[in-house]
């Protein structure tokens, strides 16, 4: 008879390796897969000797390359702070969106992207503004509504709704450069270049640096505020912190690939439903079964070009995300803790 | 019975002239195009009915009117007299009407007309009214020229037909997404305005200048082109479009004419495809040209395509570019600067890599 310790051990381990698998496998399928395909060995060959064929390896290490490295860091980066917005608010709903963050930091993208001006390496920092702008007025509002976790809830759709009509005004007043932004309001990660890396890994490494660490920490905010500073944890300070850095880390990323939904609210549920609730576990591995998730959404993107393009990545992060939640959901709702 | 006779044998050898002449140009060109052959037959063949229609119109002339025409959308309309007060709802129709001497029976425009020179003029005098833009048409104010015909767009608006029909008005439906279209609308215009002659002698330059043009680009290796209408994302055409058929036909192959229509591509399906010659063409810049220039050049990758390599970036602007996206009398404009364009060497000629007024260019 194997403890509940051993048991869920045996578990992470076997959810590791299997995770680990189909993030390589996904990743390699998305350096095969693009406008025309290329086999597992090319792809091998080109990657280990750019010389070999110029265009093959030019594609390869232009395009392809920082895409699916940029999805596995915003699904990354997703994943992680879906995790500890839902443990912050108490609420199994919340995510990025649902917050108003990711509307609001699309918003501030949005208005630096149409003034001439700014240079697109500032664009982050605009976008950090609005997410954590909004943020803050979704607290704000909460606190002076005085309804609690679903308070919060109910503000950030308020603002998220306003952001998010806000940013389509501003799209329509800016017809001539319409085209750009729209397409990248739904997400995409079809203009992912190695400088949108350059400038989110360092943040995002940062950020969940930060959460990691105060991953412990966040468990017993979960029990309460009281219970908190009973055990010596400035219970207020750590909430707006985590919830800024948070902010910080989802805010790079929806500067440069647009706001993709469900990720963060699928991912963190995944590990809690199949392993524990226990936020040292959520936050890495929703992290990683994020950035899975985001890569294989992207590769089954890429691989149904039209002739207007890509479809919105958020169109299959919902469809696989709402029915696959709705499964866990039913079948694993009695053991549901939160 | 002697006329009819007559008609029969000028019928005859017109025929036959029209199959010479193709023969002798399938001899003198070798690898011609199958789309090439055919807009040739579709030249020589207009050109036939239009002097065939003149000669009908020599006997008959008290009886050319009524006419019972079909148009691009398959309607058959009546046109009862001489068409005095003509309306143009694009800018093609409108360089078309002017081409065919037309300019003092146009009593309105669309607000995008602006060639030739002289519509500005006209609307500056109030001769000709402004009618709406071409997707945003004022019914009424058309209503209100009381014109004896309508000219429209048959794709872009023929949700307005039942409104200008309401009025009682006399509507044709012109379509041109290719070479064929464009010189079979000049045909249509000219024989229900009754200019003939004009209508012959705008076709009849085409097709020396198609000819001309074709075959000497047949001697040499074709080469292929991009044709960008935009940067962000990339939009460029596929097959069945006008400026796709204007590269064919200057010797050049437009990398994508293998899919259809206009659609968004990406930077890896143009490294792929390895263009020798990028040609970006748009009535207004969203920057300036050196600009856009080093903005397609630094696209990552893009350093191992022939046309980065070969400094063979153009960018059309202004009238050049209305000249290759309108598709209506200036065909021959857009042909030759194309030609040069896609084809330097061969018309000795040094095509700068930005390009707005092209006349200095074409007319050497």
């Amino acid at each position: 008879m194997l403890t509940l310790a051993k048991q869920r051990k045996i578990r992470l381990l076997i959810y590791l390796s299997f995770l680990s698998v189909l993030l390589f496998l996904s990743f390699l399928s998305s350096l095969m897969i693009g406008s025309f395909p290329l086999s597992p060995i090319e792809v091998f060959e080109n990657l280990i000797n750019p010389e070999k064929n110029k265009t093959i390896s030019t594609i390869i290490y232009n395009y392809r390359l920082p895409r699916a490295l940029f999805a596995l860091i915003t699904g990354f980066s997703l994943g992680i702070s879906g995790g500890v917005i839902q443990s912050l608010t108490r609420n199994p709903l919340a995510d990025p969106y649902i917050t108003g963050m990711a509307s609001g930091a699309a918003l501030g993208a949005a208005i630096a992207f149409l003034i001439p001006i700014i240079s697109i390496y500032f664009i982050p920092f605009f976008a950090f503004l609005g997410g954590i702008s909004s943020i803050l007025l979704t607290i704000f509002l909460a606190k002076k509504a005085k309804a609690g976790p679903i308070g919060f809830i109910l503000a950030g759709i308020a603002i998220g709704t306003f952001a998010s009509a806000l940013l389509i005004f501003i799209i329509t007043l800016a017809q001539e450069k319409a085209h750009g932004i729209i397409y990248w309001i739904y997400g995409s990660f079809s203009t992912s270049k190695w400088s949108d890396i350059i400038i989110t890994l360092p943040i995002v490494a940062f950020c969940s640096l930060f959460l990691f660490i105060n991953a412990r920490d966040l468990n017993i905010l979960l029990l309460g505020e009281e219970h908190a500073s009973q055990l010596g944890i400035n219970a207020k300070r750590l909430w707006i912190l985590m919830l800024l850095i948070s902010s910080l880390c989802v805010s790079s990323c929806v500067a440069f690939c647009g706001i993709i939904g469900f990720i963060g609210l699928v991912a963190p549920h995944m590990i809690r439903l199949i392993l524990s609730s226990d936020n040292r576990f959520v936050l890495p591995l929703g992290g990683l079964t994020g950035a899975f998730l985001l890569l294989l959404s992207d590769n089954i993107v890429k691989s149904s070009i039209n002739p207007f393009g890509e479809m919105p990545i958020s169109t299959i992060t919902s469809i696989m995300g709402v029915p696959f939640f709705i499964y866990l959901l039913i079948k694993k709702g009695g053991r549901y803790e939160m | 019975m002697r006329s009819i006779f007559a008609l029969i044998i000028i019928a005859l050898l017109l025929g036959t002239f029209n199959t010479a002449i193709i023969f002798a140009m399938n001899n003198n060109i070798s690898n011609i195009d199958n789309s090439l052959t055919s807009i040739n037959s579709k030249l020589n063949n207009l050109i036939n009915e239009i002097s065939s229609t003149k000669k009908e119109l020599e006997r008959f002339k008290s009886f050319y009117y009524p006419i019972i025409i079909k148009d691009a959308l398959g309607r058959t309309i009546t046109i009862n007299s001489e068409p005095m007060r003509i309306v143009s709802c694009t800018p093609s129709i409108t360089e078309m009407l002017f081409a065919l001497n037309l300019s003092d029976r146009i009593v309105g425009v669309d607000k995008y007309s602006n060639y030739p020179k002289l519509v500005l003029e006209l609307k500056e005098k109030g001769v000709i009214t402004e009618v709406g833009g071409v997707t945003t048409l004022n019914p009424e104010k058309i209503a209100y020229l009381n014109p004896d015909l309508v000219l429209i767009d048959a794709s872009l608006q023929k949700k307005f037909i039942p409104t200008l029909e309401g009025f009682g008005l006399t509507v044709i439906a012109l379509e041109a997404p290719s070479i064929e279209e464009v010189i079979n609308n000049i045909y249509i215009t000219s024989k229900i305005t009754l200019k003939l002659e004009e209508g012959e002698k705008l076709i009849d330059q085409i097709k020396s200048t198609i000819k001309e043009i074709t075959f000497k680009t047949s001697k040499v290796p074709k080469q292929k082109v991009l044709f960008l209408v935009w940067l962000d994302p990339l939009w460029t055409t596929g097959n069945g479009t006008y400026a796709n058929d204007i590269i064919s036909i200057v010797g050049g192959i437009n990398i994508f004419n293998d899919k259809n229509g206009w659609f968004i591509t990406n930077p890896e399906e143009i490294i792929s495809r390895n263009p020798d010659v990028i040609i970006f063409s748009s009535m207004t810049l969203p920057k300036s040209p050196e600009e856009l220039i080093n903005y397609i050049k630094n696209i990552p990758g893009f350093n191992e395509i022939n046309a980065i390599k070969n400094n063979r970036v153009h960018i059309l602007t202004g009238e050049a570019a209305n000249a290759i996206e309108r598709p209506g009398p200036r065909i021959i404009d857009a042909t030759l600067l194309l030609a040069y364009i896609i084809n330097p060497e061969i018309f000795n000629i040094t095509i700068p890599n930005f390009i707005s007024n092209y006349e200095n260019i074409i007319r050497r």
